[in-house]
């Protein structure tokens, strides 16, 4: 009996309008979007790809270890995320290029690669953002006048009058509709994918098509949900067109109005301070770090670390940088090596100390991000679940690792590669050694065995886990509705 | 007749839910957007504006004292006013540079021995415009929200609720059938076409009359703006122009549903055009634009500019002519020294400023194509029309810039003919030692302001107003057209 209501409901919904204008403009919008947006990804690939190199291009041209310190810092890359073309999540707007000094802990990313930030005055959309819209409020039309037409035409008395006991009624159209509203959504995704695979930049790895498949079933979840509550309403309603308008107020109340104002709120209702507190007490223990050296240097009785170095030509050159998180030194010739060991020592303190500053300024600005723009995130991030279509996003972000966690987890990564940069130079003693400040009477400069920068992408088992709690939201709330459903189809009145 | 249609329909609007809905909704969010402006974003907005301006001032008067050196380190930061009417389109403000700089803090210094001669300079680069990109916007981790001003609430969840007032008014008559009742009876389709859209449209003006008032009050009951007679003129505009704006929706859907015998298929297919044309529209083509309309990239862009002023350095170094007959800093300089020094920086200063002016322009023009491509979206031309008339935007941010750079000759001529005046002065233009080293009477430097008048904002929302007002004509045409024609069962 279940299979017959399937049938019937399915050839009903695929001969009608909504069905043929539904496919067409979601089709059409899908196809042009990944188009675009697979281009936007191959010139960001472009773009990784040149940095990485340029990366390499400047640590070659390193002629002296204090020059890592200052003009020559170390950069870690952020590989741009292939399944950012399903969704964009912060990819476009965290930056995607960091800096690394033993005296400098990164924050912030940069970004490389943007040709006009001007554009960014223009929204855009992704894959998931078209089927968030589009296909939610094609669930809609496709559920709201299941039940109530049905009365209005009086087509629902004479169904159940015959042997057709009320759940089946129910779950046969829940599944009919749900065949049919995933056919657009599942040729969305071939012919995504089709479009993609054309690009020769791009190749799937399979840890990808899980991935793909994953957004592909939570879309499924969503869209299901939209179709409940449009079922639901029906069930509550006996005149379709009176359906119709509650949906669309659902609609247009968490689509479109609930995630923007969540977000202008939480904004408006918790902001953050500015960085100045933070950058005063940073700039304090520069001044702390400052005077420790100089104690140091009274006590060897010298004014600076090349002071008893002889050195002759075009003589010493230094910079240091506003927060005295970088120094650079160039002695070009000593006239005899007297002094030159006072001088490694002296580094060898100096910037072991400027290390250690570095970590502790480190943990003042992490309380500052933590108290300030990261805790207003995550306060917007959770507000903003009362949409549902908010929990679909940052779903399908997750899943794609363009999420903000993913932003994090990278950063995380280039910290962890700056402990190891600064390992490293305490391991090789490298502060106190000759080649940090002069080229000269040395062995050849190796550096290849520098440590690099390697990302390390997240497993999808990890993601998956993170996606959770938004994965079962929409459960959560698919059960409730289809409960909500069919208790009220139960009680309804038929005639 | 028409009135006797249309009090009819507003009658039977009036006692419908949706009715209810669109009051609601827009009076919630009319006064959340007024409180949200009043209680924080505007305050927040002038505060930082005029700390801003101040530390420009005052880094002005300090440069002051020594009018060469004025004129080599600039005027200093610019910055761009806050309009009092952001509540109604916040164009995106946030995430445009709040500031041009005309200043730059640099040294270079050269000291060199040969057996010829000796030679030791320091001093400034001069100063030439630059475009740097920080926004006012604190947190950007949050993700991208619309603005919750009046372009989102009229453009967007008033457009809709158009739809919803007109979807049915024909072919739900269809439906039941009253249709062919009423045509039976004396009067022309071009009658009840317009009974119907003045009933529909006095209907939804209602709601939005009682937002706009409702968040007036807010905005002035705080005292925090005081509009001026020319503001006040604005809003009026702005006013006209939402309602133009909504008439399209309004005569849309009398067209759409003149052409369906069932209302739930002209429900339908509005909703896929508002979809396509007020949601997507205006999302996707900005990054289709970006792709026809290539900028350089800002690596290439430095560059040009390495390659340009090693040009310049290897023309002025050639055999040390730069060094070779003695220093500006000499006691007492020689005036070809001076000369050769100024043309030296000042071609420096040229060139950079040369690119980055066209860098910029290059920008500007591929966001202005992409706002071109965006004006197929009623909702984007409203928007745009909006944002011209309160002062925000793109389109005010690229007149800040063209006042900036008039500023900025206004700055050199002022500087020009203050050395005039000085007798002790060498008149050599640019180099600190030839100019005068008196002190400048801080009133007298020009100050950098933006004179924005009702006709300019209005000029420049000519052309969007003149779309708005063409497609409200072609929409109504289109329907008047398909409703004579089409068939009453």
């Amino acid at each position: 009996m279940l299979w017959t209501i399937v049938r019937r409901e399915i050839t009903a919904n695929i001969l009608s309008f909504r069905f043929l204008m539904g496919l067409l403009i979601y089709f059409s919008l899908i196809v042009t979007n990944l188009f675009v947006l697979t281009r936007g990804y191959e010139d960001r690939l472009q773009s990784y790809r040149t940095a990485i190199r340029e990366n390499e291009d400047k640590i070659s041209q390193v002629t002296r270890y204090s020059e890592f310190g200052l003009t020559h810092m170390l950069k870690c890359d952020r590989n741009p995320k292939l399944l950012s073309v399903f969704n964009e999540g912060v990819e476009k707007r965290k930056g995607n290029t960091v800096t690394v000094a033993h005296g400098y802990v990164p924050a912030v990313a940069e970004q490389h690669g943007s040709d006009n930030p001007y554009l960014s005055i223009f929204s855009s959309i992704d894959f998931t953002v078209i089927c968030q819209v589009v296909m939610s409020l094609l669930a809609l039309l496709f559920s709201y006048d299941a039940i109530s037409r049905e009365k209005e035409a009086g087509t629902l008395g004479l169904t159940l009058s015959c042997a057709v006991p009320r759940p089946t009624l129910l779950l046969g159209k829940y599944i009919a509709g749900m065949v049919s509203i995933s056919l657009p959504l599942l040729a969305s995704f071939v012919a995504g994918l089709l479009v993609i695979q054309f690009s020769p930049y791009v190749s799937f790895s399979s840890s990808d098509w899980g991935r793909i498949l994953l957004i592909f079933l939570v879309s499924m979840l969503y869209v299901s949900l939209f179709f409940l509550i449009g079922l639901f309403l029906s069930t509550r309603t006996h005149r379709s067109s009176i359906t119709l308008m509650f949906a669309m107020c659902v609609w247009v109340l968490f689509v479109l109005i609930v995630p923007n104002l969540t977000v202008l709120l939480v904004e408006h209702a918790s902001p953050i301070q500015s960085e100045e507190s933070y950058k005063g007490q940073a700039g304090d223990l520069w001044k702390q770090y400052e005077a420790e050296v100089k104690d140091y240097f009274t006590k060897q009785g010298v004014e600076g670390p090349l002071d008893r170095a002889n050195f002759g030509g075009a003589g010493a050159r230094s910079g240091v940088n506003d927060y005295n998180s970088g120094e650079t030194v160039q002695v070009s010739r000593f006239r005899d090596e007297e002094g030159v060991p006072f001088a490694q020592e002296c580094y060898g303190f100096k910037e072991n100390l400027r290390a250690q500053y570095a970590d502790r300024i480190w943990q003042i600005r992490k309380a500052y991000l933590d108290k300030n723009p990261n805790r207003q995130s995550l306060l917007a991030l959770n507000v903003s679940r009362i949409s549902p279509a908010a929990v679909y996003y940052n779903a399908a972000a997750i899943l794609a690792e363009t999420d903000l966690g993913s932003f994090w987890r990278f950063m995380e990564q280039t910290r962890q590669y700056r402990r190891e940069w600064v390992d490293y130079l305490r391991d090789e003693k490298i502060f106190s050694s000759r080649r940090w400040f002069t080229t000269e009477f040395e062995e050849p400069f190796d550096l290849s065995k520098i440590p690099r920068f390697k990302e390390r992408s997240e497993g999808i088992g990890n993601s998956l886990q993170r996606a959770t709690l938004d994965i079962m939201i929409l459960a959560v709330l698919n059960v409730l509705f289809f409960m909500g459903a069919f208790i009220s189809f139960l009680r309804y009145d038929v005639i | 007749m028409i009135w006797h249609i249309a009090k009819r329909e507003i009658l039977d609007n009036l006692t419908r839910f949706r009715f209810a809905l669109t009051l609601i909704l827009v009076m919630v969010l009319m006064v959340m957007n007024a409180v949200i402006f009043v209680s924080s974003r505007y305050p927040r907005r002038l505060a930082e504006y005029s700390e801003d301006t101040h530390k420009a001032v005052e880094s002005l008067k300090k440069k002051s004292r020594n009018l060469g050196e004025l004129a080599v380190k600039g005027p200093g930061d610019l910055y761009k006013s806050v309009s009092p009417l952001t509540f109604i389109a916040t164009g995106e403000d946030a995430n445009l540079p709040k500031r041009v700089e005309g200043a730059y803090s640099g040294g270079s210094s050269i000291g060199m021995t040969t057996p010829d001669f000796s030679f030791s300079y320091s001093w400034s680069p001069n100063w030439w415009l630059q475009y740097p990109q920080d926004i006012s916007r604190k947190n950007d981790s949050l993700p991208n929200f619309t603005e919750l001003d009046w372009t989102f609430i009229i453009g967007l969840v008033m457009s809709f609720m158009a739809i919803l007032f007109t979807y049915d008014a024909i072919s739900g008559e269809r439906e039941t059938g009253t249709l062919s009742l009423l045509m039976a009876n004396s009067v022309s389709r071009a009658t009840v076409l317009f009974g119907k859209f003045s009933g529909a449209f006095l209907t939804i003006l209602i709601p939005l009359f009682i937002g706009v008032l409702l968040n007036l009050m807010v905005v002035n009951a705080s005292r925090l703006v005081s509009f001026s007679g020319g503001e006040w003129v604005r809003v009026a505009i702005i006013f006209v122009t939402s309602a133009v704006y909504i008439s399209i929706f309004l005569w849309l859907g009398l067209f759409i549903s003149s052409q369906f015998s069932n209302s739930s298929s002209s429900l339908l297919t509005l909703l896929l055009i508002w979809i396509v044309f007020v949601v997507l529209i205006p999302n996707t083509m900005g990054v289709l634009a970006s792709g026809f309309k290539q900028v350089p990239s800002s690596s290439e862009i430095s560059r040009i500019k390495k390659a340009k002023e090693g040009e310049i350095d290897t023309r002025y170094k050639e055999e040390d002519k730069l060094y070779r007959t003695g220093s500006p800093s000499d006691t007492p300089p020689k005036i070809e020294v001076l000369r050769m020094w100024a043309d030296y920086l000042n071609e420096h200063a040229d060139a950079k400023s040369n690119i980055n002016d066209e860098h910029l322009n290059k920008q500007f023009a591929q966001v202005a194509f992409t706002q071109q491509i965006t004006r197929l979206s009623p909702a984007a031309v409203y928007k745009y029309a909006l944002e011209s008339l309160t002062g925000t935007g793109f389109v005010r941010h690229k007149r800040f810039v063209q006042h900036a750079r008039r500023y900025r000759q206004q700055f050199v001529n002022f500087i020009r003919s203050e050395d005039g005046g000085d007798k002790e002065s060498y008149h050599v233009y640019l180099v600190k030692e030839g100019l005068s080293q008196k002190p400048v009477a801080f009133s007298s430097i020009p100050k950098f302001s933006e004179k924005l008048t009702l006709g300019i904002t209005f000029k420049s929302a000519l052309l969007d107003l003149t779309l708005l007002i063409l497609l409200s004509l072609l929409l109504f045409m289109l329907a008047v057209l398909a409703f004579l024609r089409s068939d009453v069962k």
